[in-house]
């Protein structure tokens, strides 16, 4: 017997795609002059400024700021700044975040939330509170002098980079806690407990089942941390340390203080590129660390 | 089959000795074991008096609906919650107070629980390396772990990169692998479909076989599962076990109405004992007289006094329909009917029954409609006399 099927109709086209297609424009439209306005023409801008030289030469400024010790300096301490806060914020976050989770105690969750609290302040609000207390003429060191009988405090570290570090990793951390303590929350409580029973101590469960789980938000996290701790300004501001320049200080400086605009164009533009560095190594981990692969499939049986 | 014999439970007024037999070397004793959560006033009970023995080899199924206290049980062998009174022991040995860590026991559960950063060897060695066993003897024992279970072409995959059927296999596998005395599985087939289902009870019987040494304690609310694994079914209620035996005793001879109900949805109907001669019994249901068996627990006794109430249990596969009108039936109308392929589901109102309604199975497709009358007879051999109480 011969079948044979009927053709199908053809694929009438749509009366008119062209509608379709300018709506879709005009929907995209906004959003993209947005983000070219908002976001790229002044990078763009800080860019041209940085290549404006009275020479003519636009490479003249860049070769006068990248080559001067001052910008090494502030380069070198912004770097080393943002690695120790975020190396601390880590470390302390994940302790507080593991504590947070695993270890339920009265009052964890007025401990949680105080921790979401810090993250509304503005950074040199945490500054300010350091000077009150730990500044040289602060609580803590009055409290010392009292017992100890002397004139003065010991404590005289907020004018230097460890002062910026340490309101750095109070004011910082909670950026670590926050995506920590929901991926600790993922972690289904059945792998914690079939690892006990299969022999593992809690520090090897810890070790190898959930630190490796939480590495996808500690990345995140600490990633997030290096980013704002590069460009962290009003702290360092606070603090009042003199022997402390950033680039963000060093910006400042060329930009409001001399007057040096293509001198601080071309410091921004070194952080753009730092940051955007960053960011794009952040993404490429993360996608590494996370990318997925598909499942099989049950055989039929 | 353990080759220890099983007992019958004893009636229901010996509760706190329900359940224990006389095994010479239990593997797993629960001893008065009670669990409850929360404090003072506002405590939750999860687990009340619980005793059970499991011998070494043995395959116990805990029994019961949700809530009903089986996978506390199970947590409470396991060391993830501690009883608040009463002991637990393993072998001889009491692991009460001992972190899961120190216990020694494989455990299964339903989500399978896999580390999904680690390839499927590594998670199979994982409770080698935790118990530091030599690294020269991990790898066979990994590979002998996932033979047992059929994935050995599967060390190097992700477990997101297994279907659910391996990924529980994967998950037997490294419960085997630390050669545990005890296994407990935690309703490990409820996350399958059906037909994997089916398949996976076929497999972990051959895993029951291959493990003569293996004390197991299977936790499922699937009686299917409980009747193809297990030697002995404890069934749970309320927080308590409610009875225990073997598969074939609880199945035939259901102590309790709860367990006839919850072992293969028997009917239940009231009656009443006329008079019990060794183990025949003539009841009357709604005066009308019926022959039945009535069983006699190995542990215990059960009293059929004349005119106790009590319950017929007859199990919808030995109910048969009849002409109207035959020879020692009852006069039923079909109220509802309900292929199931091999075999139509009828449910009956039967004219003598007040307010009690009989499901009935025939095989094949039964074409008869709602209204239809016809004869129903309860043959004694699979009519079981149950306390009313």
């Amino acid at each position: 017997m011969t079948a044979t099927l009927e053709r199908p109709p053809a694929a009438t086209a749509p009366l008119s795609r062209e509608p379709f297609r300018w709506r879709g424009i005009a929907w995209t439209l906004p959003p993209l002059l947005l983000v070219l306005g908002f976001a790229v023409y002044p990078m763009a801008r800080v860019l041209t400024e940085s290549l404006d030289s009275e020479t003519g030469s636009g490479l003249d400024n860049w070769s006068r700021v990248l080559g001067s010790e001052l910008f090494r300096t502030a380069l070198w301490r912004t770097v080393q700044i943002a690695a120790l806060s975020t190396l601390g914020c880590v470390i302390v976050g994940t302790f507080l975040a593991l504590v947070l989770a695993f270890v339920p105690f009265t009052g964890s969750k007025v401990v949680g939330r105080l921790i979401d609290a810090v993250l509304s302040l503005p950074s040199f609000l945490i500054t300010l509170a350091f000077t009150f207390l730990y500044g040289t003429a602060g609580a803590v060191n009055a409290l010392i002098a009292r017992i100890t009988g002397d004139a003065d405090g010991p404590l005289n570290f907020l004018g230097t980079p460890l002062g910026v570090i340490a309101a750095e990793v109070t004011f910082f951390t909670p950026f670590v806690v926050r995506p920590l303590l929901a991926a600790f929350t993922q972690i289904p409580r059945e792998q914690l407990d079939v690892a006990a029973s299969l022999g593992a101590s809690p520090l090897r469960v810890l070790r190898t089942v959930v630190m490796p789980e939480a590495w996808p938000a500690l990345l995140a996290g600490g990633s997030l941390v290096l980013l704002l701790t590069l460009n962290e300004f009003g702290i360092v501001l606070f603090t009042g340390a003199k022997d402390v320049v950033t680039l963000p200080v060093l910006i400042y400086t060329r930009g409001i203080v001399t007057f040096d605009l293509p001198g601080a164009a071309v410091i921004a533009t070194v952080q753009v590129v730092l940051s955007l560095t960053l960011y794009c190594t952040y993404r490429f981990v993360f996608a590494t660390l996370t990318g997925g692969s598909r499942a099989a499939v049950d055989e039929k049986v | 089959m353990s080759g220890t014999p099983a007992r019958r439970a004893q009636p229901s007024h010996t509760t706190a000795v329900r359940g224990v037999t006389d095994f010479s070397a239990p593997a797993i004793t629960f001893d008065r074991v009670t669990v409850g959560y929360g404090r003072g006033k506002g405590v939750t009970h999860a687990l009340i008096d619980f005793n059970l023995r499991v011998g070494r080899g043995e395959t116990v199924a805990l029994l019961g609906p949700s809530g009903s206290g089986k996978s506390t049980a199970l947590k409470a062998l396991a060391g993830f919650v501690r009883p608040t009174s009463g002991s637990v022991r393993l072998g001889s040995r009491d692991v009460t107070d001992l972190p899961p860590a120190k216990r020694g026991i494989g455990v299964v559960v339903q989500s399978y629980a896999l580390f999904p950063h680690m390839r499927v060897a590594d998670n199979v060695a994982f409770g080698l390396r935790s118990q530091r066993v030599p690294r020269a003897q991990i790898g066979a024992r990994v590979a002998e772990a996932l033979d047992m279970v059929g994935m050995s072409a599967y060390g190097k995959r992700l477990p997101r990169e297994l279907s659910g059927g391996q990924q529980q296999r994967i998950a037997i596998a490294r419960a085997l692998a630390i050669r545990p005395s005890v296994l407990l599985l935690d309703e490990p087939l409820a996350a399958l479909d059906a037909r994997l289902r089916e398949s996976m009870l076929g497999e972990l019987s051959r895993l029951r076989a291959a493990l003569p040494d293996t004390a197991m304690l299977y936790v499922t609310h699937d009686q299917s599962e409980a009747l193809a694994l297990a030697d002995r079914i404890a069934v749970m209620r309320n927080s308590r076990l409610a009875d225990i035996d073997t598969v074939e005793n609880l199945w035939k001879w259901p102590p309790s109405s709860f367990t006839a109900e919850f072992l293969g949805g028997a009917n239940l109907l009231p009656c009443t004992v006329t008079r019990v001669i060794g183990t025949s019994a003539l009841v009357s249901i709604g005066g009308v007289p019926v022959t039945a068996t009535a069983p006699q627990p190995d542990i215990g006794h059960v009293e059929w006094e004349s005119d106790l109430p009590a319950f017929l249990c007859v199990r919808p596969h030995a109910v048969t329909l009849t002409a109207p009108g035959a020879r020692g039936s009852f006069s039923a109308r079909i109220v509802s009917t309900v292929w199931r392929g091999s075999t139509t589901r009828i449910t009956l109102a039967v004219d003598d029954f007040e307010g009690v309604q009989v499901d009935a199975d025939v095989s094949g497709h039964d074409q008869r409609g709602p209204g239809t009358v016809v004869g129903v007879q309860f043959p004694s051999d699979g009519s079981v006399l149950v306390p009313a109480t």
